[in-house]
């Protein structure tokens, strides 16, 4: 018995760990999910310098918020539905920080001069994150 | 660093694979669009000042940055009022 009560007890537990997550996923689930074929990182990202690659993603990232905040303004999304906009996309800014340090670009040549695959699959997240946000534009 | 020759090249680029997409790709061609013109502005602005190069890495984080900011703010003035300030003492 006092087996079975640790086992409820355990899985009470990680139901309660995980709870943040789901809401997480289920609040980015709720907006709808979209794969961006055309902004995929294989013809944009890869088309120009890693400079462009990440500008490119600060710029989706910046579009991304600003629908948000027109969604929002126009009640066409929730406050809460707006919040996870903007924490999803702060996630993709600091990962693609993070893919900037990783790359240690020179300025003169535009080459990685640290860890160019770590800056690369840090990119590659960084995109991916993004794919994740789809705004949507019904009320 | 990007060179002015390259970003109005890029430019171009974006600028044609916007036009190309289907619009239900409405943030890809808003991306494409206002990247198209970041490095159209930044190309601009360093011939005017005799660069042949400009940052558009630093451009492009603190527009994102910047629209956090806007967005974080309307988040916070729509947001319910806090219940035990609307209380009062």
């Amino acid at each position: 018995m006092k087996t079975l009560a640790a086992l409820i007890n355990t899985f009470a537990l990680i139901a309660v760990l995980a709870l943040p997550q789901l809401l997480y996923a289920v609040g980015l689930q709720g907006m709808g999910s979209s794969d961006t074929p055309g902004f995929a990182v294989g013809t944009l990202a890869s088309a120009g310098s890693f400079e462009l690659a990440t500008a490119a993603g600060y710029t989706k990232l910046a579009v991304l918020r600003h629908q948000a905040q027109a969604a929002l303004i126009r009640g066409a999304i929730t406050v809460k539905q707006a919040q996870v906009v903007e924490t999803a996309t702060q996630d993709a800014l600091n990962t693609f920080d993070q893919a900037a340090t990783a790359c240690g670009q020179d300025p003169h040549t535009g080459k990685c001069t640290r860890d160019k695959r770590r800056a690369n699959d840090l990119l590659k997240q960084g995109y991916a994150l993004l794919a994740k946000i789809h705004v949507g534009d019904s009320p | 660093m990007i060179s002015v020759k390259d970003a109005r090249k890029k430019a171009k680029e974006f600028t044609a694979k916007a036009a190309k997409l289907d619009d239900s790709e409405a943030t890809d061609i808003a991306t494409l669009t206002a990247l198209a013109q970041a490095l159209t502005t930044g190309a601009d602005q360093a011939e005017a000042e005799g660069k042949d190069s400009f940052d558009l890495y630093t451009t492009a984080r603190d527009a994102a940055v910047q629209a956090g900011t806007e967005l974080q703010a309307t988040i916070d003035a729509m947001s319910p009022s806090d219940p035990a300030k609307a209380a009062g003492p």
